[in-house]
């Protein structure tokens, strides 16, 4: 701890009011103060996200559990000042004075400073104390402070704030166990401190405080010149960026190769409890529906999980050490050229795993239009549900050759991002047109990342992905089961005459048995597809795709997958293998659909049409969840109507365009 | 469709739940559309 006139867990002591145990309490403080990471300390796995009613601004509920008692806790979002004309700012202070609905407001306010930065974080203190509640001022990493050599003189904080002041590291779990009578014995301060409206005043207190309480060694002028020469790189104009690609590149390699075991074994596991449920169910309607409809649902979105756990994960930790708030100040000069700003870089890196935590992260981003054009925008970063349509389709093209193909990737996840950047400056130039604020963020000292807290907020965004997601996929997919399935209708004369024929040779030639078997399965399916509700949608939306390329078959899997792009492989798996299994068999999957004929005996997937639908899958909205999120995000339909629109006309047109060139090119 | 078959049956009643559910989705319920109305609303704030 560091050295001080007292220890301050006993300060608050000489000053005791008696007051009824606080049943609630909130955690206020700057973005960067460590609430989260108090919180997370003091809850642990015990929290749950919620929304301030009628509002996008989010808050963590908890629950502290300490001497047998249960304290109701609120992680209240960072800010810098609660009288700012910011959301954040505006909903913390009516749900401090107790007017949100069905929100009561907290027993004691527990504002929470960072030890290191007192000076920096004394304008919230001040405002905090004069909101007419019981307080507790958490002085948060004082580990740090003690290496970088602050010293506080809790003693004269505690006379200045009029309030019990604690010194933790939230991190460390050091002096957590003063925090309860703390906390207990919290008071509301009856100091004389600076007016709310004056910035001025404010100021000069602050100095005032800082000058009084704490003291800088040497070590503090070494820390801040050893961040001064790390910020000089990594905020450089040029350097900045190049540390940034190859951190990128970095994250993005580590998805792609640990993710990818889990997710081999996440599909054989799926597929193991498909042939289980083959094995044990006799063959039926119930049967099918639960292989092919239920389990390749929940398969089609559990695959996902390790790709998005890791970004999660790693953002989580990024975050921790201090760089993100450097990236996002890196990126602010790039994006600030598109009518964007620094603010909307993590929720464009976040589209790259998901776009559905990605539009909700958009809170962040505090100027509205900004907000709302990177909302827009952040389904043309590729996803990680477009890439099994990337496989197979860049499988197709340049199956033989594999730089090709890796090109071919790079340019998919290249097209999405520049038509995005390039879409958000036409928005940001037309229908969301005027100045965006600049950015204001404090830069944080760098820090060792805390996995514990990394794992909880991952842990945290996972479920919510996982709850949102793939409840609505699974919905979708026993929906889509359903309209593939009926109505059911006879096996084909044909296919008939060659089982016929097949159980004639059965004794005399087995293997042929068993081909002319596979292949009258594999023509009654398709033939079933065909005459199913899915297969006449498709013959009858044909005519609007076939300036794209596409046949009924190929319109069949751009209608499933409207409302979740993955669902097209296995929807092609259907169609033209009959046997939705073979949708993980990448190579058999690929030769098949690779040598499937149009009812003219051409190549269903030509190189021309694999183009096209390449770019039709790189920019077309196919994603319901992501429909529905920024609907709730932008408070009504239009918004959520003109990204549907915008992005279908987007796609269709770049990939009628596409494949026409490729007609004359390929 | 084999209308003596009882699976048929079950199958077509999940099939409906799932579309119901979807169209939640989409056609969020009473409760949340009112909360969405509240004077503190942030989200469907329109840009000056």
């Amino acid at each position: 701890m560091t050295s001080s006139s007292s220890t301050p867990e006993h300060q608050h002591d000489a000053n005791t009011q008696s007051a009824s145990p606080p049943q609630r309490i909130a955690l206020l403080g700057h973005p960067n103060a460590g609430k989260t990471t108090l919180f997370n300390a003091l809850c642990g796995m015990r929290a749950k996200t919620a929304n301030f009613p009628g509002s996008t601004i989010e808050a963590r509920v908890g629950q502290w559990k300490h001497d047998h008692t249960s304290v109701q806790v609120i992680d209240l979002p960072g800010m810098y000042g609660l009288n700012l004309d910011r959301p954040e700012s505006r909903v913390c202070k009516a749900y401090l004075h107790g007017e949100v609905d069905r929100m009561s407001a907290p027993d004691v306010l527990v504002i929470v400073a960072d030890a290191a930065n007192l000076g920096r974080h004394l304008l919230i203190v001040s405002q905090a104390l004069q909101q007419g509640r019981r307080a507790v001022l958490v002085l948060n990493r004082i580990d740090m402070a003690q290496r970088k050599g602050v010293t506080i003189d809790y003693d004269e904080l505690r006379r200045r704030v009029g309030c019990p002041v604690v010194a933790v590291s939230a991190r460390s779990r050091l002096g957590l166990d003063a925090l309860p009578a703390a906390v207990a014995n919290a008071q509301q301060s009856d100091v004389a401190l600076p007016s709310t409206t004056s910035a001025d005043d404010a100021a000069a207190w602050a100095a005032d405080v800082v000058a009084a309480c704490v003291k800088r060694g040497q070590h503090d002028a070494r820390a801040s010149a050893l961040t001064d020469r790390i910020d000089a790189i990594v905020t450089h104009p040029v350097l900045g960026f190049v540390v940034f690609a190859a951190i990128m590149i970095g994250i993005f390699y580590v998805i792609y190769t640990l993710a990818a075991w889990p997710m081999d074994l996440i599909e054989l596991s799926f597929g193991t409890v498909g042939s289980w449920i083959e094995g044990v169910l006799p063959a039926g309607a119930i049967r099918d529906l639960l292989v092919n409809g239920v389990v390749a649902g929940i398969a089609g979105t559990v695959v996902f999980v390790p790709q998005i756990f890791l970004l999660f994960l790693l953002i989580a930790l990024l975050e921790d050490t201090g760089y993100l708030a450097r990236a996002a100040f890196v990126t602010d000069r790039l994006l600030r050229r598109f009518g964007l700003s620094g603010y909307s870089f993590l929720p464009l890196l976040s589209a790259h795993a998901c776009a559905i935590p990605a539009i909700m992260s958009c809170r962040l981003v505090p100027d509205h239009r900004d907000r709302l054009a990177t909302i827009l925008v952040a389904p043309l970063m590729s996803c990680s549900a477009r890439l099994p349509v990337y496989v197979l389709l860049i499988g197709l093209l340049f199956g033989d050759s594999p730089a090709l193909a890796a090109l071919a990737f790079v340019g998919c996840y290249a097209l999405g991002a520049i038509v995005g950047v390039l879409t958000a400056l036409i928005l940001r130039r037309t229908a969301l047109r005027g100045e965006s604020s600049p950015m204001v963020m404090e830069l944080p000292d760098y820090s060792m990342p805390s996995l514990r807290t990394a794992w909880l907020s991952t842990y945290d965004r996972t479920k919510v992905f996982l709850y949102k997601a793939g409840t609505v996929i699974l919905s979708i997919c026993i929906v889509l089961w359903w309209l593939g399935a009926y109505p059911s209708v006879d096996a084909p004369a044909h296919v008939t005459e060659m089982r016929t024929q097949a159980t004639a040779i059965e004794t005399a030639s087995p293997d042929r048995f068993i081909e002319i078997m596979d292949e009258a399965d594999r023509l009654e399916a398709r033939h079933a597809q065909e005459r199913s509700f899915i297969g006449r949608m498709g013959r009858t939306v044909e005519p609007v795709f076939r300036p794209l390329g596409y046949d009924w078959q190929i319109t069949i899997g751009v209608l499933s997958s409207f409302a979740a792009r993955e669902v097209f492989v296995s929807t092609m798996a259907v169609v033209m293998v009959g046997d939705e299994s073979l949708a993980d068999e990448e190579t058999s999957l690929r030769d098949t659909i690779g040598s499937a004929e149009r009812d003219d005996g051409t190549l269903v997937f030509n190189r021309a049409t694999c183009a096209s639908l390449l770019v039709f899958y790189v920019l077309a909205l196919q994603c319901l969840p992501t429909l529905a999120v920024t609907r709730r995000e932008t408070g009504g339909w239009f918004w959520a109507m003109v990204q549907l629109v915008y992005l279908t006309v987007l796609a269709y047109v770049a990939a009628f365009i596409v494949y026409r060139l490729a007609l004359i090119l390929l | 469709m084999d209308f003596t078959d009882w699976q048929n049956w079950v199958v077509t009643l999940i099939a409906l739940i799932a579309l119901w559910r979807l169209l939640r989705v989409v056609r969020p319920s009473k409760k949340n559309a009112r909360v969405t109305k509240t004077s503190l609303t942030i989200s469907a704030k329109k840009p000056e």
